[in-house]
């Protein structure tokens, strides 16, 4: 009998899906790269609580250096986390290395059900594979101040005024009235560079297939949008990342912001401390679309894949930990279980930042108004330069507003080819 | 108008001009100075003149995100890169200079093309070096980087072979001095101002540092000044007045430095600008 029993042992041993046992009790230290150091901290603490054994080695990296740090790393074949985590802005260059697990495979085997579609696609390769899954969840809608909205447009409620900017034309019709109105001291969108960001985002189409890049079926519709916004002048003049930006969330320049659920805290509290109460949340034209977001991947040459897949199911996907990050940060997941249940936390219990969006359930809003109509594109190291070129023809836009749709087209067609000297443009 | 009376005149106008161009100069520090007693959002509401109330929660902020460390690392580690560098660069431009020895021009010809070389290209060897030394984790890889420097070597190739005649270290040699001799009691006190140019610009260089520390480190404590500082920044927002603030902080030893060295600084500058 006993020698039957340490045979089962030795079998169950045998099949356990990783190398280590690192999820019993092995000591295990888990490195994690994050630019968010008060989430980093407090996460790993919380789960090293739980799990004594799983000890973290954090490091706190800029944004702007991620990407070059996780390079040299590779590049030097030392010191690569466990835990990397990819920004929206760099996410398909990142997949690229060919450095993280697929998580649709065995032993993780998450499958798309399980996820939003968006949050799926978002953490996609090219060819199918689950690179990560998501920090937090960016389903994005328009952030809008309460007072502007009665002044302008005579209602504050989400859904009036989700009715009011139903599509673009619409949303072009009441933009035109607000610049009479307000003699043009308000404008309905920030600059061109997050306008651009919106329609990039909601238009999510396979344009990509290798080198073969349809930036015409793509991108049309977009620049037609975005040239008449723009030549109309009725964007303003605040650009993405600028202090111009920030400043704009309290002195009342702006009708309508990008917000996702990080942008509450990070976009408009922080940058409108005494709004409390006179922000709103509502539907962007033409539904839903992604704005920033992060994904969470585990390093395929990681000692600790077990440890860290633990770690992130726990505080990413399902666990207790969502729970956590939610009550702390206000971070919500991109996997379906935790908001299946009707009385979930995330809807009866009162947000961090409800009541500085008049009461509104603002997780009630995000998932079952905006996220249910929001599509994510899938990145590649080739649409992340489309990104970047992009980003350089909304410049050219801002400083040219003549620009016409044409116009446009042409520049992205020069920039693409100039960072992928490869493509077949059409 | 009396010739005295023009001279005055000519004298009050240049110290016009020099209040001008302080002013000038001085202006874009000081606004960095009162930035950092702003609340970041109030910045870019109007030119900040006068100092705000914010200074106490931006230096509460600072602090709290490990300053006292970083500074004691960047002042490590700058250090260190002086003595190193300075050191090595000394000795390298002394051979080169006032020995005769074969391969003596190719080691120049190295030198000179190593400056030519972007220091960014070496930077993944360099890891790999200092991976397999087994110093990753320390702050000596930001260290010995300056060790190997050829603005250095090439910068005291040129003063010694200008400020250090050979008749006085043939005397010395006649009186007895040995080579080490030499170097120290000779060469360094004769190439002071070079020796002091060469130890400040390598300071300055070492405490702006950014993208050596940015792909070595990888611990939160060997963080120094510059990556502080950028992390007073995260992917939402930019806390520009603590930014300002430690800015404001971490610039006073290279305003001291430079205020200490700037006569031997500005003479090493200008040394050899005239071939005597």
């Amino acid at each position: 009998m006993k020698k039957l029993l340490a045979a089962l042992a030795v079998a169950a041993i045998a099949a356990l899906p990783f190398g280590t046992m690192a999820g019993a009790e092995e000591e295990v230290t888990l490195t994690i790269w994050d630019w968010d150091e008060a989430h980093l901290t407090h996460m790993t603490e919380w789960y090293h609580e739980k799990h004594p054994n799983v000890n973290f080695e954090t490091l706190v990296v800029a944004t702007a250096d991620y990407m070059q740090k996780l390079q040299s790393a590779v590049a030097s074949g030392s010191g690569v986390p466990d835990i990397i985590l990819s920004e929206q802005g760099y996410r398909g260059k990142s997949f690229d290395l060919g450095i993280m697990e697929d998580l649709s495979k065995d032993p993780y085997n998450v499958g798309p059900d399980e996820m939003f579609d968006f949050a799926y696609q978002l953490g996609s390769g090219p060819n199918g594979e689950l690179y990560g899954v998501e920090q937090q969840i960016c389903p994005s809608g328009f952030a809008y101040r309460r007072d502007l909205a009665k002044e302008y447009l005579g209602t504050d409620d989400p859904a009036e005024i989700a009715e009011m900017i139903s599509d673009w034309d619409k949303l072009y019709d009441v933009a035109t009235q607000l610049k009479e109105k307000s003699g043009g001291s308000v404008a309905i969108l920030p600059g061109i560079s997050l306008c651009n960001q919106i329609l990039l985002n909601q238009n999510v189409s396979d344009y990509i297939d290798g080198d073969n890049i349809d930036l015409t079926g793509r991108f049309t519709h977009m620049f037609e949008i975005l040239t008449k916004f723009n030549q109309a002048g009725l964007l303003g003049k605040q650009e993405d990342g600028s202090p111009a930006l920030s400043a704009s969330y309290a002195a009342g320049e702006i009708l309508f912001y990008p917000c996702a659920p990080w942008a509450v805290k990070w976009n408009i509290a922080t940058n409108d401390p005494d709004g409390s109460g006179n922000w709103g949340l509502t539907q962007a034209p033409d539904g839903g679309f992604t704005y920033g977001g992060t994904s969470v991947s585990i390093y395929s040459g990681s000692e600790h894949k077990e440890a860290a897949w633990d770690y992130i199911k726990e505080v990413y996907c399902t666990g207790e930990g969502v729970e956590e990050a939610y009550r702390q940060f206000g971070f919500m997941t991109g996997f379906k279980a935790p908001y299946e249940d009707e009385n979930s936390y995330f809807f009866t219990e009162e947000g961090q930042y409800d009541a500085f969006f008049g009461g509104q359930n603002l997780a009630d809003y995000f998932i079952n108004t905006i996220a249910i109509t929001t599509q994510g594109q899938v990145p590649s190291k080739h649409e992340a330069n489309v990104k970047s070129a992009l980003s350089n023809v909304a410049a050219q836009m801002a400083a040219e507003p003549d620009m016409t749709l044409e116009d446009a087209l042409e520049a992205l067609k020069a920039e693409v080819q100039m960072l992928i000297p490869t493509a077949v443009l059409s | 108008m009396s010739a005295k009376t023009k001279k005055r005149l000519s004298a009050v106008g240049k110290q016009m001009i020099l209040i001008v161009m302080t002013f000038l100069m001085f202006f874009p520090l000081y606004i960095v100075f009162i930035m950092g007693t702003y609340y970041s959002e109030d910045i870019f509401k109007g030119i900040p003149v006068l100092p705000s109330d914010y200074l106490w929660e931006n230096l509460k902020m600072v602090f709290s995100k490990g300053f006292v460390r970083a500074y004691i690392n960047s002042i490590a580690v700058s250090a260190g890169s002086v003595v190193i560098s300075v050191v090595v660069s000394t000795m390298i431009g002394f051979a080169l200079a006032k020995y005769s020895f074969r391969g003596k021009k190719l080691i120049l010809g190295f030198v000179l093309a190593v400056m030519m070389i972007p220091g960014q290209i070496s930077l993944i060897g360099y890891m790999l070096e200092m991976r397999m030394a087994g110093l990753n984790n320390t702050l000596l890889p930001l260290i010995f980087n300056w060790a190997a420097h050829p603005l250095g070597a090439f910068l005291m190739v040129q003063f010694i072979s200008d400020g250090v005649p050979d008749e006085l270290l043939e005397s010395a040699r006649l009186d007895g001095c040995s080579e080490p001799g030499l170097f120290f009691k000779i060469v360094i006190p004769c190439i002071r101002p070079g020796f002091v140019t060469l130890a400040t610009m390598i300071f300055l260089w070492s405490w702006n540092n950014y993208v050596l520390p940015v792909i070595i480190v990888n611990k939160q404590e060997l963080f120094t000044i510059p990556l502080m500082v950028n992390n007073l920044s995260n992917a939402f927002r930019s806390d520009y007045g603590a930014i300002m603030c430690a800015l404001s902080l971490s610039i006073l030893p290279m305003i001291v430095i430079f205020s200490l060295c700037s006569k031997t600084f500005i003479k090493g500058i200008s040394a050899g600008a005239v071939k005597g």
